[in-house]
This record gives C-alpha cells, structure tokens and sequence, in this order.
C-alpha cells in the first residue's frame, strides 16, 4: 500500500471528513441544484454561496502558497515570530476593508485575503517542514549526495505533502469569513454576505436566516474536512 | 491577576498600536476621527467582554460539572460543542436575533452568548482532559461535587479565560459584521462605515482602537492566567 492510499483510509475512516467534503461539493455547486423546487429565501442563499465560496478557495490558496513559503523560509530564520505579533491585529477586518476603501475587484480582494490568512498557514507549515527535516530519510538523502535542491522538491516536499495541505485547509475558514465581510462592506444584495446584513430585496428576513444556517453549514463541513486531513496527512511514525 | 504579566503584554502591544496611530494620522485623521475611533473603542469592549467572560465562564463550569460527574447525557452535549465550536460564528446567532426582533448593545450581548458559551464548554472540557490525573489525585477520598467546586471549576474557568485572546483576535471581522448588524457604534461598525465611505484616515483610527482592546482583553486574560492557572498539574 502506498502513502497515499493510507493517507486516503485515513480520512474515509471519519465520517465527518467525507460528509464535509460530501456538502462543500454541493454548496460549491449549488447552482447546479433543483434551486425552483426549493423555498425562494433558500434558494436565493444557495444560489449565492458558490461565488462567495470560490472566491475564498481562491484567497485561500494564495495564503497556502504564501504561508507554506513563509514557514519554509521560517526554518532557517526564524520568522514565525512574527506570526505571534501579527497576532494582535486584525488582519482579516484590514484585508476585507481594502476594496471597498480602493474600490477594486475580487482580484484585489482574493490577494488581500490571501496575504491575511497567509499567518495561519505559516505556523502549521513551519511545524510540519521542521519534523519532515528531522527526520532519518533527509539526512541519509544528504549523505548520499543529493543536492539541497533536490532534497528539498524530492523528498522533503513530497513527505511534507499531506500535512502542508492539512495547514492549507486551515486556512479556508477564515478567508470564508473575510470574503463575506468584504460582501458585507460593499453591500451587494445578491452576494452571501449581503444576504446575511438583509439586503435581499423582498424576503429579506428569511434569505438572511437561510444565509447564516447555510454559514454555520459551510463552517462545520470545512472544519469536518480538516479534522479528516489531520488525521489523513500524519506523518508515518508520528502518534 | 498578575498585574506585571498584564503591564508586560500591554507594553509589547504598544509599538504595533504607535505604528498604527502614526499611519491614522498620516492617513489625515483629526482630532474628531481620533476621539470617535476612541469611543467605538470603548463600546467595541463594552460590547465584547461582558459576554465572552459570562459565556465561557458558564460554559466552562458546566462542562467541569459534567466531566467530574461521570458520563452521561449531558457528556455528549460536551462532544456536540466541541464538533461545533468554530462553526458557529457570533454573526449567525446575529442574523436569528435581529429576525426575532432585537438589535443594539442586548442584542450583540445575546449573539456574542452562545458562541461564547460554547467555547467555554470545549475549553473546560479540554482542561478537564488534560489535568484527570492532577484532579485524581487531589480528589482521592474526597466528594464528587467538592472536587467540582473546588479545583475542577477553576481550572476550567481560567483556561477558558486564557484561550478567550484567540477567539477574540481572530474574530474582530465578526465583531465588525455584527455591530453592524446590530446597530451597535463600535470600533468595527465605524471601520465598515468608513470604509463604505472611502474615509480611510477614520478606518486606521478604527483599526488601532480595534488593536488596543484586544492587546486590553489578551492583557487581562494572560494576567488571570499567569496568576491561577496552575503549574506543573498537566494543565
């Protein structure tokens, strides 16, 4: 059995994990969904989650992309410091304030999303890079010749693989929220964030009710998910 | 609380919220952004700690009742808060409030509740956990409920208090979205007006008075810590 099928039994064996994935893949495509069958307030709430929820895969993975460099380059500098006194301020309430102060698009909204949550991948990523360095295999890849380079897109990466995802994910729940807090800042009426303020024209109440139970939806499967690639992208040998 | 752990954090806070208030007034805020900045500030506290203090001190007692008692009914309440807690941001509780009628300074009280209490019971519950065999120990021979009272109590109590800094930091988007909500003149109600407004000297006032009552809250719960948590009982 390879690595990867035991990462994958590993993350079927819990069923909060698969049934998260299960409802993230029909949130995602709410549009895709019998939406004139469904009470209008849901309807309108479901067919308003899949932009909102794109946009935030997308920021999330530009904060993966940056928080796993910034973790990477972290092992040699030690700047998770950093992570810890950016701790105290508001990182997400700035990124979600930048468009609507700009008045810039998803673009600006996607990066600045992304460098918010970078700082939550950061500190995962560092820890997870730092045991895979320990470990036996990377020093007998040095002895044997390999270059650092080598080392590093070779084996280091590829061990480190499932728990840098795991931090990645960590990331989604933030810039979820981040994303609708810009909705909320620009006041859209259509957008998820909007439905939650009320801004809905006619059933305002019921779509905002809708909107926050379909929130809450969201937030549990993510955090299913993640609890499921924890356990998924445990190092081999590690309790 | 240990008042030079306090004073400690605060000062550490303080270069991060000089730097902000140097950019607020190069941004152009006044005296009038500073001083509105200053009261949202306040209320922004009001606001926040009355809840998340009364919530997670009542959820942490609750869960080291239960825990203390023995499994039961009540233990898989314990395990329902900890798959929820996180899923369920103080803007949801918000958007059913504001449904139901109310709104204002009781309403974010009420929707900050339930989150609040939540984490208090997945805390507790976890700082239970972690020191049964401190607990075991001090309790050999002694009544369920005195162990209860006496140590598991506080215990879950002051952790809860000390893990409220992150919920707290991490959450001043939510805090935003539901003054806003709520009607509540807060530090993050103000950021979001502003921001519509493209008013950017009175968003970094905003922002530093956002700063400064959480660098306040992670003062006073790293205090309590410092002071009652205790040490070397696997908590």
């Amino acid at each position: 059995m390879t690595p990867v099928s035991h990462a994958v039994l590993r993350f079927a064996a819990r069923p909060g994990a698969v049934a998260g994935l299960v409802v993230l893949g029909l949130l995602a495509f709410g549009n895709l969904l019998p939406l004139e069958e469904m009470p209008r307030a849901l309807a309108t709430a479901v067919a308003a989650v899949p932009a909102t929820l794109s946009t935030a895969f997308a920021a999330a993975a530009v904060g993966t992309v940056l928080g796993v460099g910034w973790g990477g380059l972290a092992i040699f500098s030690g700047g998770v410091e950093i992570v810890r006194r950016l701790g105290g301020l508001p990182l997400l309430l700035i990124a979600a304030l930048v468009p609507g102060l700009i008045g810039a698009g998803a673009n600006v909204l996607v990066a600045a999303v992304g460098l918010a949550v970078a700082p939550t991948v950061a500190v995962p990523a560092n820890a997870a890079l730092r045991a895979v360095v320990k470990r036996d295999f990377v020093v007998t890849a040095r002895a044997s010749g390999f270059t650092e380079r080598a080392i590093l897109v070779r084996v280091i990466l590829p061990n480190a693989a499932g728990p840098l995802i795991a931090a990645g994910w960590q990331a989604l729940a933030p810039a979820l929220i981040g994303v609708i807090l810009a909705e909320i800042v620009v006041a859209d009426g259509v957008s998820w964030g909007g439905l939650l303020m009320g801004s809905a024209g006619v059933n305002a109440a019921a779509s905002s009710l809708a909107a926050a139970l379909l929130l809450c939806v969201a937030l549990a499967a993510l955090m299913g998910v993640a609890r499921g690639l924890a356990a998924a992208g445990r190092v081999e040998g590690e309790r | 609380m240990n008042p030079n752990i306090a004073v400690h954090r605060l000062l550490a806070a303080s270069p991060l919220l000089v730097a902000l208030l140097v950019v607020a007034l190069l941004a152009g805020a006044g005296v009038s952004e500073a001083w509105e900045a200053l009261v949202g500030g306040l209320v922004t506290l009001g606001v926040l700690a009355p809840p998340i203090l009364v919530g997670m001190v009542a959820g942490a007692m609750a869960a080291s009742r239960v825990l203390v008692a023995g499994p039961s009914l009540a233990g898989c309440g314990l395990r329902v808060a900890g798959v929820i807690d996180g899923a369920l941001p103080a803007v949801v509780p918000a958007v059913l409030l504001f449904a139901l009628g109310a709104d204002g300074l009781v309403g974010a009280w009420l929707a900050f509740l339930a989150p609040a209490i939540v984490h208090g019971l997945r805390s507790g519950s976890g700082a239970i956990d972690s020191a049964g065999g401190f607990l075991a120990a001090i309790g050999r021979g002694g009544a369920l409920r005195s162990i209860a009272t006496r140590h598991a109590v506080p215990l879950a109590v002051v952790r809860a208090v000390e893990d409220s800094t992150p919920l707290i930091g991490v959450s001043a988007a939510v805090v935003a979205a539901v003054e806003m909500l709520m009607a509540v003149p807060g530090a993050g109600a103000l950021c979001i007006g502003a921001a519509q407004k493209g008013d950017s000297a009175t968003v970094a006032a905003g922002i530093s008075a956002l700063v400064a009552v959480v660098a306040v809250l992670d003062a006073v719960t790293a205090g309590v810590a410092a002071r009652w948590l205790p040490r070397g009982g696997g908590a």
